[in-house]
């Protein structure tokens, strides 16, 4: 049942990107209007999917009143869901339109993602918490996480359209797209405004697992791959944010540091489970 | 000194420690992964040998990464030092560097850098100054602190103080979201509290891991104190049998006298005046409660260390040790682990007219045994004359034990680092500078405006205040004039 709501929301998200992708190449005010309809619409079925996952996840009395991201597909689902999420908040805030061609494609592969795994397993991996995963932490902390990560995937969209957009400004023939996405300066501040977001959610991310660490385990800090790349992804994201406060970086040579950030975000999330032991998805333990 | 303060070294510090970091997290580290470390050595002698020199395989723990963690603490702290956070220069985003001369004179350079300001916006009216008063108090009602530029003497007006350039103007500045400037400057101080108190952790503090099975006690290294376990509960799933709950009920004893007693499960230790008992991990201990056999169709149970007499013979047998996961490793009986894979029970057998034996009599293989000679190596026997129908381990709890005398440290270090963070990025810095100047009976206002985060996001607001402020100073009389970029 979980699924059948959830599989909607994914093609939602995927009919939403391609939209907003037409609306890039068209002076149609309907295209974007409607992939933010998609877009509302497909959030609507996720959340109705998800909550019929805690029903069947707190089923377990063990696992009651915890958030179902203990498995690989329940991390991706609730990525998919913050990226969207993350997307409509910024599109509400800045009514850019244009900018879901850039961002709601990470919340279709991270929502396709999840529709891999479930199929892949033949279930949606509603299991018992471990009896290091029952703390008040894991409603908290890879919640945050999340929204980080979905921030600064966010990020990395506004950049690849500042990309785009520099590259048009600099080329002797623009095209019509140069017209349809926003300034280079307003693309630049509303990169570095949601990455300094996901900088802050990222840090006290890190913060809330090292004090959990330090309750289940007596050690803040142990040199897992997950928490060594949380770690690799704030100080690259600190390096970006240095450039850019001190050194007066802006538009594309900010955007590539940003998105070097993004790929650490993305071996941080998929990656690292293929090292990890101890937050490892993948690894089974 | 000029080298560690730099921006271009800091960023290629992050940089170089993010490329140490990843090294560390393919390399296989010791000792978690011993194994996998001498499997990296025997497929990539050279290269093995190159990273086990320079202590690679165990890179965290390695002198120079600690030598590596302290200079990036000592540049935080040099960087934060030699850059204190911005002061109350009131040129600060206009003019840059120290200046000679005073703030009259500061102000004349001003002057023409504000007309280059994309936010700027120009405000006259005829027939004196009396509108100033309200142009700042607009400013005020809005929530700016505003100051004049400086305590020149000079005119005063509207209640409050401003210099008086060489050409007549008065000035003041106005700030919101000063508190921002602070930000980076206790972000960066967290960081050097977490550092220290990390270090403190290490140099003072301990931490030991204890295996204490069921019913026994255990010594601890770091405090004269045992650890006894009464119970040791484990619960798993019945779906896909993972574990659910471990439990340990612990009392602390010093002595005689029992300084701590609780039932520890994970995320929930044991505190003994900062000491803190953690429930780390279980297992099957090289330990045995009972064994039950069978011997001419008859069961009799053996204790550890109890001599039994075989049911329908004159031979008796004393259980004397238990290994959980049983393997024999050059001729000698050695235990793999923790995990009851392949059990295995060492016993003493008596016959009438035979000198006594030991023999290894594994669960799994019940036809089979191994005969243990003086010098502890193992060889084929016959099997003995009755079968293992079952052990009952004891289960050891691994409890970790930790001091940690910068924890509270730590907690003041993480919460200063988020409120830094919070101050840096939530709270938005921007500044008006407000010159105003008579000449022939009219006066003219002219108002620039700076954000930290770039005119683009205080464009909009900016627009505003001109607007407020050109509507007060036609409200004191009539506006001759008004206009300029940012009003636009």
């Amino acid at each position: 049942m979980e699924l059948t709501l959830f599989a909607p929301a994914a093609v939602l998200y995927g009919v939403a990107a391609a939209l907003a992708f037409v609306y890039l190449f068209s002076r149609d005010e309907r295209w974007s209007l409607w992939a933010l309809r998609l877009l509302a619409a497909g959030v609507a079925f996720h959340l109705a999917s998800f909550g019929l996952r805690m029903a069947d996840f707190w089923a377990i009395p063990e696992n009651r009143w915890f958030l179902p991201v203990n498995s690989f597909y329940g991390a991706l689902s609730f990525l998919a869901l913050s990226v969207a999420a993350v997307a409509l908040a910024v599109e509400r805030g800045h009514r850019l339109g244009i900018l879901g061609a850039f961002v709601l494609p990470w919340a279709a592969l991270a929502a396709g993602g999840a529709l891999w795994r479930a199929a892949s397993l033949g279930s949606t991996e509603v299991a018992g918490l471990v009896p290091a995963l029952r703390s008040y932490w894991m409603n908290i902390h890879p919640a945050v996480l999340m929204v980080a990560y979905a921030a600064f995937s966010n990020a990395a969209g506004v950049g690849v359209a500042l990309l785009i957009q520099d590259g048009q400004i600099k080329s002797r023939r623009p095209t019509g797209l140069c017209y349809r996405l926003p300034a280079i300066a307003v693309l630049d501040d509303l990169c570095h405004r949601i990455n300094a977001a996901g900088f802050l959610l990222l840090t006290v991310g890190i913060i809330m697992g090292g004090i959990w660490a330090y309750g289940a385990w007596g050690r803040f800090w142990g040199w897992d791959p997950k928490e060594t790349w949380s770690l690799i992804t704030a100080v690259v994201y600190a390096a970006y944010l240095h450039l850019r406060y001190v050194k007066g970086w802006r538009g594309r040579r900010a955007v590539y540091m940003s998105l070097a950030g993004f790929a650490c975000v993305c071996f941080t999330f998929i990656g690292v489970n293929f090292l990890s032991g101890l937050h490892g998805y993948l690894s089974g333990r | 000194m000029r080298l560690l303060v730099s921006t271009r070294f800091n960023v290629g510090l992050f940089l170089f420690f993010s490329a140490v970091c990843a090294l560390g997290s393919v390399v296989p580290q010791e000792p978690d992964s011993a194994q996998a470390a001498a499997r990296f050595l025997e497929a990539w002698p050279r290269l093995g040998g190159l990273l086990s020199a320079s202590g690679c395989f165990d890179l965290y723990h390695s002198w120079w990464f600690a030598a590596l963690l302290g200079l990036l603490a000592l540049d935080v702290a040099l960087c934060k030092l030699r850059r204190p956070p911005p002061g109350s220069d009131p040129w600060e985003g206009l003019l840059g560097g120290p200046r000679a001369g005073g703030d009259a004179a500061a102000l004349d350079l001003a002057r023409p850098e504000l007309r280059k300001k994309s936010l700027y916006a120009v405000c006259d009216r005829a027939g004196g100054g009396e509108g100033i008063g309200r142009l700042l108090e607009g400013f005020a009602a809005e929530g700016w602190r505003l100051s004049p530029v400086a305590e020149a003497p000079g005119a005063v007006e509207a209640g409050g103080r401003a210099s008086e350039a060489p050409s007549g103007a008065l000035a003041w500045v106005a700030d919101r979201g000063s508190a921002q400037r602070w930000g980076s400057l206790v972000s960066h101080a967290a960081i050097v509290v977490v550092f220290a108190a990390g270090l403190a952790g290490r140099l003072l503090g301990f931490s030991e891991m204890i295996e204490v099975s069921e019913g026994r006690t255990a010594p601890m290294r770091h405090r004269p104190w045992t650890i006894a376990l009464d119970r040791f509960t484990v619960e798993h799933y019945e779906k896909d049998g993972r574990p659910k709950l471990f439990a340990s009920e612990l009392r602390i004893m010093d002595g005689p006298l029992e300084v701590g007693r609780k039932r520890v499960v994970v995320n929930d230790p044991l505190d003994v005046g900062g000491v803190r008992f953690y429930q780390s991990s279980w297992g099957v201990a090289e330990d045995f409660a009972a064994v039950k056999i069978s011997a001419a169709g008859e069961e009799r149970v053996l204790r550890p260390g109890v001599e039994a007499r075989l049911p329908g013979t004159r031979a008796s047998v004393t259980a004397e040790r238990f290994m959980p996961d049983f393997d024999v490793v050059d001729g000698r009986p050695a235990n793999k682990s923790s995990e009851a894979i392949h059990p295995a029970l060492r016993v003493r057998l008596k016959r009438p007219g035979k000198p006594a034996e030991t023999l290894w009599v594994l669960n799994d293989m019940p036809d089979a045994a191994l005969a243990e000679g003086p010098d502890g190596s193992v060889e084929a026997a016959p099997p003995p004359p009755f079968r293992v129908l079952g052990v009952q381990p004891r289960l050891f709890s691994g409890i970790e034990v930790g001091y940690d005398p910068g924890y509270r440290f730590m907690l003041a270090g993480f919460g200063a680092w988020v409120a830094g963070l919070v101050l840096l990025f939530g709270v938005h810095r921007r500044r008006v500078w407000v010159v105003c100047s008579e000449s022939d009976g009219a006066l003219r206002c002219e108002l620039a405006g700076w954000s930290l985060r770039g005119d683009h996001a205080f464009h909009a607001e900016f627009d505003r205040l001109a607007g407020r402020a050109r509507s007060a100073l036609a409200s004191a009389g009539a506006a001759v004039e008004g206009g300029g970029r940012g009003g636009a």
